[in-house]
């Protein structure tokens, strides 16, 4: 590991470049693991690649990376945010119980604006779940495993308690029209949305202050404070943008279903968790990539659809996945002892 | 390197804490007002498998009704979660207030057998709904709706609406869950049996989970491009079976209960026929069993008592006996 004693802003830059050369040869181990098996897939179904399994991969794997996307500024700054799930059947919750229950008939309103009203109220009710959760770590100091499973028991509560566990099938029919939609056939929306996001991520996280300051809090949070940053709203702006995406992951999972279910974001926290994971991140925070977690996302869904598609029994489809978790990590720890011997 | 052993076991420790958390985080449900009182009033409380289901809430309403009626004092605790880790300690808890008689919709007839035999201990009768007790407990009664006549009718439908023949597929809960493995064994015994022509090219589980649902459908349609039908188990896997298919008439699509999402889509057509639960109709004779019991009237008591269910299709959703049928929110 680096030391940092040095001055805080020299630090600060060290650290960025160590993080970026380590992604790097990193990525280029996860990308072939994920090449590997889409040639196996390819050769034992001749139904993988085809435009049905890209259309049905690409847009699951949108609310799976969502979600890994918010979690991996969460791990590089040595946290973690269990309440992600949750959060996301919360937002949509709340947007879907609004929309139908206030907005509806939308005569007045109109579709698209309704839809519109919907898709704010779903990101800020992930924002606020985000900013709580922040708050319980940075300034109530619990830490941040406790925090964020307290918040995933509320959440999941609440989302019942709204509708008494009923899904709501009345939202404006504009939602599941955009959720669904393929432009030129090919592309569905919520691609492009999340092409957007992690164009974002990626420039926030290797090309900001912010994001240097991320890495930095995960790798020695003392030099933080000792530089004179204020840690505490750091930290609550981290958990602020895992919960915001949650909000949006919702409004992406309330489009596919064109309709609000409080069963949306069961076990997704494990799936984020599990995306950032392979994609190289450090559970003891101070490394990742926006570009890895991009792949660990996509092998996670591959391996969801792609076991079905070549008819790989129900339960060695989970044992699959949990091999490749297990042994994505492992990889990753033999290089990284490599590079400490030398 | 800075991170010990000792730091790395400890970090170890802490995610297999988490996933025992996890497990049992969401199952707290607050716990009874319940106990008998000395005006005479019989108070009778119901333990759904979980609550928040519409299935279940329906029986509740069907049992609440009739215990207005029968000037019983009616008491509803459930757990957020279906599992018997989660049910016992609400069971517990119910059974340590003494009421008169607890009516309960066991998750794992063998799990739940201690905490239903502890009750019976105490001097609490038991009556089960919906789902069994281990073989050997000392019931007053058992009510069942038939998951595996519900499962056969299912194959039914989808056996005429396919003409005998064609690629059908489930989407299912869990494997554990003894209801998804009673309506899958009704299911394709049916098929084996009168629609030998109609392969079930695959059984997936996808939790109780919408959009992981809809992901397993949808893959299930790529792998199998001549799949005609599709069966779900659940009402999550029901809502994303009709989610994934939407209007394509290619798939025939059949699910299980009648929550009112599920209605609003078999209206328009994405579901095309609910193998529908006697909801009301369980609650109401349990309640009408307990009241027997407590007035000494054994002789009105089935032991047993299996409901059928009913298949409700696209056509005739829309009817004033379809409508009865349908759960409340």
């Amino acid at each position: 590991m680096t030391a940092t004693t040095a001055a805080p802003q020299t630090a600060t830059t060290r650290l960025s470049a160590y993080g970026t050369r380590i992604g790097r040869s990193r990525n280029a181990l996860t990308a072939g693991v994920l090449l590997a098996i889409c040639i196996l897939f390819t050769i034992l179904s001749p139904y993988f690649l085809t435009q049905a399994n890209w259309l049905n991969t690409s847009t699951t794997m949108t609310q799976i990376l969502l979600l890994g996307l918010g979690q991996t500024f969460v791990i590089i700054s040595r946290g973690i945010d269990l309440s992600v799930g949750a959060n996301l059947s919360l937002s949509g919750m709340v947007a879907g119980a609004f929309m139908t229950g206030v907005l509806a008939p939308y005569e007045s309103v109109g579709e698209v604006p309704s839809a519109l009203i919907g898709a704010a109220l779903a990101i800020g009710t992930g924002l606020l779940v985000g900013i709580i959760n922040g708050l319980l770590i940075a300034f109530l100091r619990i830490p941040a495993f406790v925090a964020t499973l307290g918040m995933l028991g509320v959440c999941s509560g609440a989302s019942y308690l709204l509708t008494n566990g009923q899904s709501l099938s009345g939202i404006p029919t504009a939602i599941g029209t955009a959720g669904n939609y393929n432009i030129l056939g090919w592309i569905p929306v919520p691609v492009i949305v999340t092409a957007i996001v992690v164009a974002v991520a990626i420039y926030v996280l290797s090309q900001t202050r912010f994001g240097e300051r991320t890495y930095m809090l995960g790798d020695n949070p003392d030099a933080v404070v000792r530089a004179g940053i204020n840690d505490r709203r750091h930290l609550v702006a981290v958990y602020a943008i895992s919960g915001a995406l949650a909000g949006l992951a919702a409004i992406i999972a309330m489009g596919r279903l064109a309709s609000a279910s409080p069963t949306a974001g069961a076990n997704a926290e494990l799936q984020a968790i599990a995306t950032v994971v392979i994609g190289g991140a450090s559970l003891y925070g101070g490394r990742g990539t926006i570009f890895g977690t991009v792949l660990g996302a996509a092998i996670v869904t591959v391996l969801l659809t792609g076991l079905i598609i070549i008819q790989v029994p129900p339960f060695w489809q989970v044992i699959t996945v949990g091999v490749v978790l297990i042994t994505a990590v492992f990889l990753d720890q033999q290089k990284e002892l490599r590079a400490a011997k030398r | 390197m800075r991170h010990s052993t000792k730091h790395k076991l400890s970090a170890a420790l802490v995610v297999v804490t988490a996933v025992g958390l996890l497990a049992g985080c969401s199952s707290g449900g607050a716990t009874a007002g319940a106990g008998g009182d000395d005006s005479g009033t019989k108070t009778v409380v119901y333990v759904p498998g979980m609550t928040g289901i519409a299935f279940y809430e329906t029986l509740r309403k069907g049992a609440e009704d009739e215990a207005k009626k029968q000037g019983i004092n009616f008491e509803y605790q459930g757990a957020a979660e279906f599992t018997p880790a989660a049910q016992t300690p609400v069971v517990d808890a119910v059974c340590g207030k003494k009421p008169d008689l607890l009516i309960i919709s066991p998750t794992d007839p063998a799990a739940l057998k201690p905490a239903i035999d502890r009750c019976i201990a105490a001097g609490i009768p038991v009556i089960t709904v919906d789902t069994n007790a281990a073989d050997g407990t000392k019931l007053v009664s058992a009510i069942t709706s038939d998951n595996e006549q519900g499962g056969e009718a299912a194959a039914e439908f989808l056996g005429e609406a396919l003409g005998g023949s064609g690629e059908v597929g489930v989407v299912g809960l869990d494997a554990a869950a003894t209801t998804d493995q009673l309506r899958q064994k009704g299911f394709l015994a049916k098929l084996t049996a009168d629609y030998p022509d109609i392969k079930v090219v695959a059984n997936e589980y996808a939790g109780f989970d919408a959009g992981q649902s809809q992901t397993v459908a949808k893959s299930l349609k790529v792998a199998h491009p001549d799949l005609a039908g599709l069966f779900g188990i659940v009402e999550p896997n029901v809502e994303g079976i009709a989610a994934a298919v939407g209007s394509d008439d290619s798939v025939q699509v059949i699910g299980y209960d009648a929550s009112p999402a599920e209605v609003d889509r078999l209206k328009k057509g994405e579901i095309d026929a609910l193998v529908v639960q006697p909801a009301a109709e369980e609650g109401s004779m349990a309640i009408q069993f307990a009241k027997a019991y407590f007035d000494g009237d054994t002789s009105k008591i089935e032991a047993s008592l299996l409901l059928k269910n009913t298949v409700v299709t696209t056509k005739d959703a829309d009817s004033a006996d379809s409508q009865a049928l349908f759960y409340v929110q």
